[in-house]
């Protein structure tokens, strides 16, 4: 045992109380309730002043409609299906994954004390054919012919030239927490937080940042005013902008206002007034998650889709694409957007295709990876890439 | 039989019961290790085994479900002390009738290296399941078990120095 450990095992020595008679008799708190109400009406007020273009924030406005989209074209969909379960190395954990023209990158950080390391995979035979060690990589993101691997224990950047499988830059960014990314072959694009885990998430001041390609060098550095860091998909890249879940629309509320950034001025240009969970954005719609009610205020909420022409700034009403199951949004094609559903009493993810004018599920992949495990979609190979426990699911659709 | 126990359904108070015997212990000495108060262990588990029993079938994996309300539980109140309380809250943290340099070395720690730490070397879980039962990712986990580490082995260290 070593001797961590060891020291974390002497709290074996304080005795523990019987606590079974309390927990038989006591009367279970409810859940804290929320503001109720007067929540919706902030949020309505809110969307009203945000559509008249009543705030600094405003650019343009989102208003709600049902209207129907034009069809999407998309190759008939072949039957979703497990094509490969690609193993860790040993003491290895998956933590993002990512294509680019003829590989999938594997951020895999240590399950312990050694070192972690960049996997290439071959596309063709879904097996490793190239490892860089790394200490703590977490993030990746393919481009071409440059793989960005982030490292946020070490508050660093390396660029990874994909001819070479080597490490070409390193490129030390502010603050001390890198929490998402973003890549096309204009730039990269990352969320980056100061004062992360010294007070908790929400006390985090955060920054956008951006790197141009051709030298290497921050060019951008924008602050946002105060929000939660969320997941590695609080930041995204599509439908022709930058897009960040933000803070929250009011006071008390949980989640964070979508926002929509100008990549070339990295100002904000639009925001979705409710409260949003999480995203997908694909080609020409951005897929939020919210709660079907639209107040989060208790411990299981359902939740719901609302689908965002960005073209033409209108959003459908919410929609229940799964009831009475935990899911969340993995990522948008041309033909809609894919949820990691855990349905069943196992622990694995089964992803449902949501078409995007029908607004119901028209395929369903096998079940694979670990609930609520990482998952990622690459549209144009048609792939799902799902992390297990020590291994990558791969499904092909 | 009293009319609360009538309410509930027999075959899932007994299960509820072998969770507990079996695995409440581990659970409560990791809060403990966690949040530095024997209280608060105690309630956070006590609440989060009473509400599985009042959701009773609801709930698909009770062993695990308690141990995610449970951590949820004692970082709510963890943070609403430090809401009221101001600044460097750590001072009360104290695991009593263990060697003092544990309660030294765990106050060192932030409250998700705490967490993230207690719940993989202690109570064994993996990286992910970590990341299930605090609310976070399994990558921010990974730091956080090992800069954890690092700050706990040099306390050791430094502590063996003199």
């Amino acid at each position: 045992m070593d001797e961590v450990k060891r020291l974390i095992r002497q709290v074996d020595v304080v005795g523990s109380p019987d606590l079974w008679s309390d927990i038989e008799t006591r009367r279970p708190r409810p859940p804290e309730p929320g503001p109720g109400p007067g929540r919706r009406v902030v949020v309505a007020v809110m969307a009203l002043l945000l559509s008249a273009g009543g705030t600094w924030l405003l650019v343009r406005s989102f208003g709600a409609t049902g209207s129907s989209l034009p069809p999407a074209t998309r190759a008939t969909p072949a039957t979703p299906h497990l094509a490969a379960e690609i193993a860790m190395p040993d003491g290895l954990v998956p933590s993002s994954v990512d294509v680019g023209p003829d590989a999938a990158w594997v951020a895999a950080y240590p399950d312990g004390d050694g070192g972690g390391a960049l996997l290439r995979v071959d596309l063709g035979t879904n097996q490793i054919v190239a490892t860089i060690p790394l200490r703590q990589p977490t993030l990746v993101r393919a481009v071409g012919d440059t793989v960005w691997v982030a490292e946020p224990g070490l508050q660093v950047l390396r660029r990874v030239d994909a001819t070479t499988n080597m490490v070409v830059a390193s490129i030390h960014l502010p603050g001390n927490w890198l929490s998402s990314m973003a890549a096309d072959e204009a730039g990269v694009w990352v969320l980056t937080f100061s004062g992360y885990g010294e007070r908790g998430v929400s006390s985090a001041t955060p920054r956008l940042v951006r790197i141009d390609p051709a030298t290497n060098q921050i060019v951008a550095d924008h602050r946002f005013g105060r929000f939660s860091m969320n997941d590695d998909q609080q930041l995204q890249i599509g439908a022709g902008s930058v897009w960040i879940l933000g803070g929250p629309v009011a006071e008390g509320d949980d989640g964070g206002e979508l926002l929509q950034i100008d990549p070339a001025t990295a100002r904000v240009v639009a925001t979705v007034p409710f409260d949003c969970f999480g995203f997908s954005v694909g080609p020409r719609l951005v897929w939020v998650w919210v709660p079907a009610d639209g107040v989060f205020d208790t411990e299981d909420e359902p939740m719901a889709v609302r689908r965002i022409d960005v073209d033409t700034f209108t959003i459908s009403r919410p929609f229940v694409p799964l009831s009475g199951v935990p899911y969340n949004l993995l990522g948008a094609d041309d033909g809609g957007v894919w949820l990691s559903a855990h349905e069943g009493r196992d622990a694995r993810i089964r992803p449902v295709h949501i078409d995007a004018n029908t607004l119901e599920v028209d395929m369903r992949a096998p079940a694979a990876g670990v609930w609520p495990g990482n998952a990622i979609l690459d549209a144009p190979t048609r792939t799902i890439w799902i992390s297990g426990e020590h291994a990558v699911d791969r499904i092909d659709y | 039989m009293t009319m609360r126990k009538a309410a509930v359904s027999e075959p899932r108070t007994t299960e509820l019961e072998r969770v507990y015997r079996e695995d409440g212990e581990r659970l409560w000495r990791s809060l403990l290790l966690f949040c530095g108060d024997g209280e608060l262990a105690s309630d956070a588990v006590a609440e989060a085994f009473a509400q599985a029993l009042h959701r009773g079938d609801e709930i698909l994996d009770v062993g695990r479900w308690v141990w995610k309300s449970s951590y949820r539980i004692a970082a709510g109140e963890l943070k609403r002390r430090r809401r009221t309380s101001g600044p460097v809250p750590e001072t009360g943290y104290e695991i009593p009738d263990a060697p003092l340099e544990l309660s030294i070395a765990m106050r060192s720690l932030s409250p998700m290296q705490r967490a993230a730490v207690t719940l993989h070397d202690y109570a064994g879980y993996k990286l992910r399941e970590v990341a299930e039962i605090t609310g976070s990712t399994t990558s921010a986990v990974g730091v956080h078990v090992t800069r954890g580490r690092q700050k706990l082995r040099k306390i050791l260290e430094e502590s063996a120095d003199g």
